[in-house]
């Protein structure tokens, strides 16, 4: 399965991020990530990254699959025509779903509170049109869909009560044109709380600003969810890039000027730990933290800032530049090792 | 589905910053350029329905070779019109329609024994009729199949279909033609688009080398010769498009009305160049040269990729919505 050159890249990181392994790990575990290594795309352990598999194109969200342990979901990133199922342990594939012929994927999902389902992020491919498939976590297979509520619904969080919240980005892509955003002057993004039976719409969240779009989610452990937005306003953007559902109420966190134009309009991914929440800006090369309230907490300076999961009381979060890093929850480093020549994507999970 | 798709790219990626109107004869000569491509997608794609239909009513080697070229043909021609996609190509989605990938096999054989006259996108178009007249090989093995009367009567309602298609399109584009209006749009289309197909190559979606076994010389020579061939193809459409224009409208003409950069428009000619020389040497590639053909394919795309993005759409006024760099 090793090229000579991702060998190459495997033997001169994975020493050290073995021995690091303990310290980036402190509990039985391990972190997940999709990344790019010499011009190939892999997904895997990413404290073992020789152990990765090779993907058929660039990668975006994982999920672990706690009801076949040690295996994990990979999903393309948008527009995305391929599930995996990894072997994370044994850096095996195990199993491939294609997309319909009128879906791509959007790269995210996630599993039911019990893990007898899998919902996925889709696009129907005629009409622009989100859709939130139901699949069998075994086979993969669809077994049901509902709209999204919205166009190109991204990440899908499943809140303690058991529906689904989508956030639907409201930007239009077609297979045809790539990535090309179609529809910059009349996106809608919307944040959708579905019944996860039945598809019905529960409820409806949007900002004031239709030019944040609405991309990634995590609930913190007092039910808020922390949404991670990317401004599409223009060339030179200066926005809030964190909204906050609390009390029925979807609002933008309070950001200081300065640091509204150091994130650079993107946010990559955010996380939850206790009742914080943290998102990772690429593009400005920072990890931003605030409480569930509102409340600023800090920033961490990381350049290419890309993945973020909390794990055991403290952040970790990965970087473009092939950084892992375990923060403190105000944004202290504590740990941080680079895996040379390998570039993270912008998610990690923690599987244990 | 098609109202649906004019909605959005009417709202292509325009910008408001770059006030001044491009030079619209350089724009009549850019849709012109493309206008021509679709009018040789319809011609080939006019032989290859032929060219099956005589393949049907006479079984035989020399039919289906002709079949073959005349697919070979086609395709080609698709590949013109799909490197920079703008106005009805992108309204009707028509590579979409005629070129649908991957190859879904199964669901080709379905239609097949149910002799489905309207098939899913999936068990038509080009890489539907590819499966069809060149899985086997061998010609002989191809004809044993194709003698089975369903089979071929399939074939050709797809090679018809294509050509439908293409008929249907070129219509769409004479109407373009005559249109006065959303020069914007053509220039964000021709920027975007051109963009969109040089990161596709960048990415390795046009030509990612197998690398989890090594491949049989056979399979080596097809995939460096289809890979080669669309580059080729993706090429000279670039370079036609950029080199719209009769003097004093040619895009130089632009760029220094437009700023005083002329360059622009002869480092795009030497980038273009670059990448052309790049082709002509993995065309000839050796399996042990491949990798090293598609880094420098890469290499260069991203030079071009930059120029484009970063000088030539700021001064067209164009803006670029997507970044491959982008994680989502």
């Amino acid at each position: 399965m090793l090229n000579r050159r991702h060998l190459l890249y495997a033997l001169a990181s994975a020493p050290l991020l073995a021995s690091a392994a303990g310290r980036l790990a402190p509990k039985p575990g391990t972190l997940l990530a999709a990344w790019e290594q010499g011009g190939d795309y892999f997904a895997g352990d990413a404290l073992h990254p020789e152990r990765g598999i090779r993907l058929p194109a660039r990668g975006h969200g994982l999920l672990v699959d706690r009801r076949r342990p040690g295996t994990a979901i990979v999903m393309a990133r948008r527009p995305g025509d391929w599930l995996l199922r990894i072997d994370w342990q044994r850096g095996r594939l195990l199993q491939q779903m294609d997309a319909s012929l009128d879906r791509y994927f959007f790269g995210h999902g996630c599993f039911s509170a019990d893990g007898h389902s899998l919902f996925t992020s889709e696009c129907d491919v005629a009409t622009s049109q989100g859709v939130i498939a139901r699949r069998d976590p075994r086979t993969l297979k669809v077994l049901a869909e509902f709209p999204s509520g919205g166009i190109g619904p991204h990440e899908i969080l499943m809140l303690a009560d058991g529906s689904l919240l989508v956030a639907n980005g409201g930007i239009a892509t077609l297979p045809e044109t790539g990535r090309r955003k179609l529809n910059l002057d009349t996106m809608q993004p919307s944040l959708v709380r579905l019944d996860a039976g039945s598809g019905k719409v529960l409820a409806e969240y949007t900002l004031d600003d239709s030019k944040l779009s609405i991309r990634h989610l995590a609930q913190s452990a007092d039910g808020t969810v922390g949404v991670a937005l990317q401004d599409e306003s223009g060339p030179t953007p200066a926005k809030p890039l964190l909204a906050l559902l609390r009390d029925g109420q979807l609002q933008l966190a309070p950001t200081s000027p300065a640091l509204a134009v150091r994130m650079a309009g993107y946010a990559a991914s955010v996380a939850a730990l206790g009742d914080c929440f943290a998102i990772s800006c690429p593009k400005g090369g920072v990890v931003a933290i605030w409480r569930s309230t509102g409340e600023w907490v800090g920033q961490y300076e990381l350049a290419g800032a890309a993945g973020l999961v909390a794990v055991d009381g403290h952040w970790q979060a990965s970087s473009e530049a092939g950084v892992l890093a375990r923060l403190a929850p105000a944004a202290t480093l504590m740990e941080q090792h680079v895996a040379r020549g390998i570039r993270w994507d912008n998610h990690l999970v923690w599987a244990d | 589905m098609r109202k649906l798709g004019i909605a959005i790219l009417s709202l292509a990626s325009l910008t408001a910053w770059a006030n001044e109107p491009v030079d619209p004869a350089w724009v009549s000569a850019v849709k012109a350029v493309q206008a021509k491509r679709v009018d040789q997608f319809k011609q080939q794609s006019h032989w290859l329905h032929e060219a099956v239909k005589a393949l049907c009513i006479k079984p035989g080697v020399a039919g289906l070779n002709s079949a073959r070229r005349a697919w070979m043909d086609a395709d080609s021609a698709l590949h013109g019109v799909e490197a920079a996609a703008m106005g009805p190509t992108l309204a009707r989605r028509t590579v979409r329609v005629v070129g649908f990938r991957p190859t879904r096999v199964e669901m080709i054989e379905t239609a097949v024994a149910e002799a489905d006259v309207e098939p899913s996108l999936a068990a038509s178009g080009l890489p539907a009729l590819e499966y069809l007249l060149f899985d086997k090989g061998d010609a002989n093995r191809q004809l044993t199949l194709l003698r089975q009367a369903k089979r071929c009567q399939y074939t050709t309602g797809r090679a018809a279909a294509v050509e439908a298609e293409a008929l249907a399109l070129q219509a769409d584009w004479q109407a373009f033609l005559t249109q006065t209006t959303g020069s914007e749009a053509v220039v964000a289309d021709l920027v975007n688009q051109s963009l969109g197909l040089i990161d596709s190559w960048r990415s390795g979606r046009n030509a990612k080398l197998r690398r989890d076994k090594p491949l049989q010389a056979a399979e080596y020579l097809q995939w460096r010769d289809g890979t080669s061939r669309r580059l080729a193809n993706h090429l000279s459409a670039l370079e036609a498009l950029w080199q719209a224009g009769d003097a004093g409208h040619k895009l130089a003409d632009v760029a220094m009305v437009r700023g005083g950069r002329p360059d622009l428009a002869s480092r795009l000619t030497a980038a273009m160049a670059s990448l052309r020389d790049t082709q002509k040497a993995f065309q000839q590639a050796k399996p042990t040269q491949a990798a090293e053909s598609l880094a420098a394919l890469q290499k260069q795309m991203t030079a071009l990729r930059l120029l484009l993005e970063s000088e030539l759409a700021p001064m067209l006024g164009v803006t670029i919505t997507f970044n491959e760099a982008d994680g989502d």
